[in-house]
């Protein structure tokens, strides 16, 4: 390795040194507690794959370069300087991990290895070996949230489509501003992703409970909090945050993606309007009446799957819930469940890459609890989760069907 | 030769070990309060702490136990005293359950998976802590239970630990002249030595435990 390429990394590593990661580095008494918390490391159960296993290996570089028993007895404390065999161990550890903090949850210290494996990601992106797929998608959304003029028409026309599906699901006379954007002092900023889907079902939501709504020129996503590059995701969330500020609204409603709500919610600092999630906001148009749900409508067993991000991450336990166990007639819930419940290992950007075998595996310890609950309709919150549950489904050749919140909510609107 | 290396570490070794470890500390929570906070919040939900590892629990209450039996080698208090007991306090039991403890943690880590997580400094400083514990305890049960004549009594420490509170120390002849000299320097060197460590080792646990459980609340 090149001496400027350390001084580069050893520059990272020192700016990513903040007082919860003194604490996290200081505090694991590698006690193991946390191996058998991680989905990975029950489906292949390898040091490497285990929160501790992670975290040492970012752990000894801090060591080396910022501890005092790690600079004077590297041996004793296993301190190590950046190397190419690091960096590939780093990169297998950061890539393994969702960032789902089941591990942290279950750490008598509460270390969060999540967020140590964001500096993990970080080096990569230094040393050049990030994945591409989530460079690219990164840079794509800088170069959106750089030039935004350019790309709003081409969007407002694929908008006008949509707006035809929530006319006709709603049997409305006119598709007229049924998704309106660029909307002064709206109640709502919806956030959706580039998906159909993900803008049509929460439209006709939002125009079932006659709200006062408008929708963000962008997505939630942020693929530069996946990637790692915290420049990027900064510039990404800013992107949302600029744009409600100058329309003036209310409230951001982030669309369901777990990682989208959990980095504008808790990540971002103290914004200057509220942060919900799509999943709140139904919950509060179906408790004050605003929209109205069939009862007991879905016959056929139903489990929810806790998005991390949005569960033991977010603090939305309940709200899935209750509007599940209105519109099915047989709800059964998971086992370990709520802040316990497994990942479905499809988080942290390792959903939008070439893994699947490895995705697979480790989604066993899900697919063991969709099976054992006998659910024939498995409901998530998050479009990583989704795609996730969709790929340990054919994996594993699994009879069941995986539905988006809003896709069950929108089948089920009485209107 | 051995005199002078045992009044070194009776005496001058006692305020190094102090002083390192007090410095230490007071020197992490420094930079740690001087470090850049994070703007968002780590929270968890519901807000609750973890599970606790069980056996830590044990080891974590025989550790407040040991440092409060110590407290009463210096001089005697009344707080100590709410359950009227000879000193040492826990007849002998509390050193016992913290060897049972460190020795747990120690074998465990020659087990799979917590081998292939284990580094030198694990295995070292559950050895120090055993040690220390093993010779503390061989020195209060003797004497507690007057096994072989033992002589060396609650009053003897009290002279010399209160002698070095009051900054003029003194090691009392009843402990330098007796056979068990040098069971005593050792445990005190032992002692000394997870002091020093403490702030600069994994041991620091035991203070940023706290803060780092904090924030996942937050």
């Amino acid at each position: 390795m090149e001496k400027s390429q350390i001084k580069e990394l050893k520059s990272i590593l020192k700016s990513r040194y903040n007082r919860p990661m003194k604490y996290y580095i200081d505090t694991c008494t590698r006690c193991g507690l946390c191996y058998d918390t991680c989905h990975a490391y029950d489906g292949i159960p390898k040091k490497e794959f285990s929160p501790v296993g992670r975290a040492e290996v970012l752990r000894k570089l801090y060591k080396r370069y910022r501890s005092l028993s790690g600079m004077l007895f590297p041996y004793f404390t296993d301190a190590a300087g950046f190397s190419d065999k690091v960096m590939d161990q780093l990169h297998e550890a950061a890539w393994s991990c969702t960032g789902c903090r089941r591990c942290m949850v279950n750490c008598p210290f509460g270390i969060d290895t999540g967020m140590m494996m964001g500096v993990a990601k970080h080096l990569l992106v230094a040393y050049g070996t990030a994945p591409e797929e989530l460079v690219m998608l990164a840079d794509a959304a800088v170069e959106k949230g750089k030039s935004i003029d350019e790309f709003k028409e081409g969007y407002r026309g694929v908008i006008k489509d949509l707006e035809k599906t929530v006319q006709q699901k709603l049997n409305l006379p006119s598709p007229e501003n049924l998704i309106p954007m660029e909307k002064m002092n709206a109640d709502i900023m919806y956030v959706g992703l580039a998906g159909a889907h993900s803008i049509v079902n929460p439209a006709i939501i939002f125009n079932a409970a006659k709200e006062n709504w408008t929708l963000s020129y962008f997505e939630g996503v942020n693929f530069g909090f996946f990637a790692g590059d915290p420049e990027k995701a900064n510039f990404i969330a800013q992107r949302i945050i600029k744009e409600a500020v100058a329309l003036n609204v209310k409230e951001v409603v982030m669309v369901e993606c777990g990682t989208a709500f959990r980095i504008l919610h808790s990540l971002m600092g103290e914004l200057p309007f509220k942060v919900s999630s799509i999943v709140e906001v139904i919950y509060r148009y179906m408790e004050s009446g605003k929209i109205k749900l069939k009862k007991n409508a879905v016959t056929e067993a139903v489990t929810y799957h806790d998005p991390c991000q949005l569960g033991r991450n977010g603090g939305i336990f309940e709200e899935p819930r209750d509007i599940l166990k209105h519109i099915v007639s047989d709800y059964r819930e998971m086992t370990p469940t709520r802040e316990h419940n497994w990942c479905c290992g499809g988080g942290g950007g390792l959903g939008a890459l070439d893994n699947e075998e490895f995705r697979i595996k480790t989604g066993k310890p899900k697919k063991d609890q969709i099976v054992k609950t006998g659910a024939k309709i498995v409901v998530s919150a998050c479009e990583n989760c989704v795609s996730q549950l969709q790929v340990i489904k054919s994996g594993y050749g699994l009879d069941i069907e995986v539905k988006y919140l809003t896709e069950i909510v929108c089948e089920n609107l009485d209107v | 030769m051995w005199d002078k290396i045992f009044h070194y570490v009776l005496i001058h070794m006692v305020y190094l070990a102090f002083a390192v470890f007090f410095g230490g500390i007071l020197f992490k929570l420094i930079i740690v309060l001087f470090s850049k906070k994070f703007k968002g919040s780590l929270a968890t939900y519901p807000r609750k702490l973890p599970r606790p590892i069980g056996i830590a629990a044990e080891a974590l209450i025989a550790m407040v136990l040991l440092v409060l039996g110590h407290l009463e080698l210096i001089k005697e208090f009344k707080f100590i005293q709410i359950i009227k007991h000879d000193v040492f306090l826990g007849a002998g039991f509390v050193g016992i359950t913290f060897m049972i403890c460190t020795l747990y943690f120690l074998f465990r880590r020659f087990k799979s998976p917590w081998r292939e997580i284990s580094v030198p400094e694990d295995f070292l400083l559950l050895i120090l802590l055993f040690l220390t514990t093993v010779i503390g305890s061989h020195l209060h049960i003797g004497e507690r239970y007057e096994m072989a004549q033992f002589g060396l009594n609650a009053e003897l420490y009290r002279e010399y630990f209160g002698s070095l509170v009051a900054f003029k120390p003194v090691i009392p002849e009843g402990i330098s002249l007796s056979p068990h000299y040098v069971l005593v320097a050792l445990h005190i060197f032992l002692a000394n030595l997870v002091l020093m460590m403490l702030p600069f080792s994994k041991m620091m646990h035991m203070v940023f435990a706290f803060l780092s459980l904090n924030l996942k609340r937050k």
